[in-house]
């Protein structure tokens, strides 16, 4: 699903903040990456969804490398991959229900009702479809990026730090989304620095935890 | 990326499946989740792969088998996690068949058809594609303001242009075959000059006709000067014979020998001295008309691109939550494209009408207005500003596509 081959990662003008990583995500798994703030958990994110391109080695995602792609090419494997920001990035100025489907607008396909309203309703939001963005409460917009991120059906979630602003609670239903779509057979990689949100899943899904640690990508195991 | 490690590991269940080299003591077992997720999810649970559009087509089944390890590929040196990823069959490609002219020709009926249903989908508008950018109303209404404006002194460039032009070839043609002859005698022998000037010319190869301006046209070509009450008749005016020529027009070196010996008195004027500069003062103007329609539609491609740079800047977030669910340049511009297309359409539209509007006020041709009266469309010439509006739809349309495929590139 997501292979990275020695890939690492310069700001420009800045010291490497990613370097040699070499990681290979097998479709169905869930993972988890931690680390300390600023330590490039993000970057690494961006990497695998194509928003930065790595400044060396190289990237594999469904089999294809980052290097032979053009930007349509990146376009079309984006909507393959399922993007839970921590700051959700909803167009402020559509309903929520259109938001959820943007992808499919996007791709040029129509949402059918139904389907979104049922999609809405896996994330408790069947009531608030119609409301913008900015009247819906933090938990309420992170349960809609996951919406968002599912409706056209994935291999691949990646969520940044999805249950940074919301409440304990939130933080286990949004989990709770997570590892259901995981038994569905999709891959995920969460980024979080929440280590009880990570020992909470381990407990239902055979979740691993990878950690960035003086640029490096690191396996966390047993200790958490 | 996989090595024969992961492969034994899928073969040992309870075996650690994150491999980082040596795998960490006390990792949990593997799911071996392609291969063991049970297609049964959890009651109640909505199936997200069913809500919304259909499944990409191109996305590989979460059925797969796991893929084989690859053979010979360098063992990973970090962490490797689980089984090898799926990944889509290989399966040869059947050799292309060699294109045909037919096949060409069918090609480039369907690329045809294609940008024909691509410009059919820019006029009737796609609202559902235009309201993922939120309405700028500023920007909207001064493009419109900006085209319109444009559209007007196209308008004018246009008329200056339709007209000078239709100046010029007016006095390159009817000037051309036409000429003067100005008859000075002592009085009592004009009338005999003119009469023996007429036979002369009557004889002369190329004369089409010859004929003596009477007291009133005389009148009438000095009245601007004079007024109306002139007593031309009392007045040592020189007679005028208007000569028309045909098409191979005549000699004029051996008119003027004939006429230096038996009219003494005449004086051969076929207007080449004043007519050449004349024309080409016209043809000069007709050339700053179409410069000025040039300018016109360079400067509105400037504003364009400069509004939608704008534009796309500060629907920066927007682009980039687009970019981000997958959505291609061409899309994210096309929202844009069409929007500043329309405008300008719209704008011109009403430019031009007011432009038109403006022109046919415009005084008409008469001696009293001069060459001025002159300015102005005449019978099918009015449909030249009909093509302003389209052309501004067009330069919109490439201007913005221009910005907006280059902007986005840079912005993501």
């Amino acid at each position: 699903m997501i292979e990275l081959e020695a890939a690492g990662y310069t700001y420009r003008g800045g010291e490497p903040l990613l370097r040699e990583m070499s990681l290979h995500l097998p479709p169905g798994s869930f993972h988890f990456l931690t680390g300390p703030s600023g330590a490039g958990k993000s970057t690494l994110l961006k990497l695998c969804y194509f928003e930065l391109l790595p400044t060396e080695g190289d990237i594999r995602i469904f089999g294809r490398s980052i290097k032979g792609m053009s930007r349509d090419d990146i376009a079309q494997a984006r909507r393959r991959i399922g993007v839970v920001h921590q700051d959700c990035q909803f167009l402020d100025h559509l309903p929520l229900a259109e938001n959820v489907a943007l992808p499919l607008k996007v791709a040029d396909k129509e949402p059918e009702p139904a389907n979104l309203l049922e999609l809405l309703s896996w994330v408790g939001l069947e009531r608030r479809a119609e409301a913008l963005p900015p009247e819906l409460s933090g938990g309420e917009r992170q349960r809609a990026a996951l919406a968002r991120a599912v409706v056209m059906a994935p291999d691949l979630i990646l969520a940044d730090e999805p249950t940074g602003n919301v409440d304990w609670e939130m933080s286990l239903r949004l989990l709770q989304l997570l590892v259901e779509l995981n038994r569905m057979g999709k891959t995920v990689l969460v980024a979080t620095h929440d280590l009880n949100l990570i020992r909470a899943a381990k407990k239902q899904v055979p979740a691993r935890v990878l950690r960035i640690a003086g640029a490096r990508l690191q396996l966390a195991g047993a200790d958490l | 990326m996989s090595n024969g490690r992961d492969s034994e590991h899928r073969h040992q269940p309870g075996s650690p499946d994150v491999g980082f080299g040596a795998d960490a003591p006390g990792s949990s077992p593997a799911q071996t989740p392609a291969a063991q997720t049970s297609p049964t999810q959890p009651s109640g649970t909505p199936n997200p792969r069913l809500s919304g559009a259909s499944r990409d087509p191109a996305s590989p089944s979460q059925t797969q088998p796991p893929r084989p390890p690859s053979q010979g590929a360098s063992p990973t040196t970090g962490p490797t996690t689980g089984p090898a990823p799926r990944r889509r069959s290989a399966a040869p490609q059947p050799a292309a068949p060699r294109r045909n002219a037919g096949d060409l020709g069918r090609s480039a009926a369907r690329g045809l058809r294609r940008r024909g249903e691509a410009l059919w989908a820019l006029m009737r508008g796609d609202p559902g594609a235009d309201r993922v950018v939120p309405p700028t109303g500023v920007t909207a209404r001064l493009t419109q303001l900006t085209a319109g404006a444009m559209a007007v002194l196209a308008v004018f460039a246009l008329a200056v242009a339709v007209s000078t032009d239709r100046m010029a070839d007016r006095w390159s043609e009817e000037l051309a075959r036409t000429a003067t002859l100005r008859i000075s005698a002592p009085e009592g022998q004009v009338d005999a000059q003119v009469a023996a000037a007429l036979t002369l010319l009557g004889e002369t190869p190329g004369v089409e006709g010859a004929r003596r301006l009477t007291s009133e046209e005389e009148r009438a070509l000095l009245e601007p000067w004079f007024g109306p009450d002139l007593p031309v008749e009392t007045l040592p005016i020189p007679a005028l014979i208007e000569i028309t020529t045909t098409q191979d027009g005549i000699d004029a070196g051996g008119l003027r020998a004939r006429l230096a010996g038996e009219v003494p008195g005449a004086i051969f004027d076929d207007h080449t001295r004043w007519r050449t500069p004349l024309v080409g003062a016209a043809t000069r103007v007709r050339t700053l008309g179409l410069l000025a329609l040039v300018l016109i539609g360079t400067a509105t491609a400037a504003m364009v691109v400069l509004a939608a740079n704008a534009a796309l800047a500060a629907n920066a977030r927007v682009i980039a939550a687009l970019r981000l669910v997958g959505a291609r340049d061409v899309y994210i511009a096309r929202a844009f494209v069409r929007r500043f297309t329309r405008r300008a359409l719209f704008g011109a539209g009403i430019g031009t009408a007011t432009g038109m509007v403006l022109i046919a006020l415009l005084p008409a041709a008469d001696a009293a207005t001069g060459v001025l009266g002159g300015l102005g469309f005449a019978g099918a010439g009015w449909l030249w500003p009909l093509i302003v509006p389209p052309l501004a739809a067009l330069t919109a349309f490439w201007a913005t596509r221009f910005a907006a495929l280059r902007r986005l590139k840079e912005l993501t």
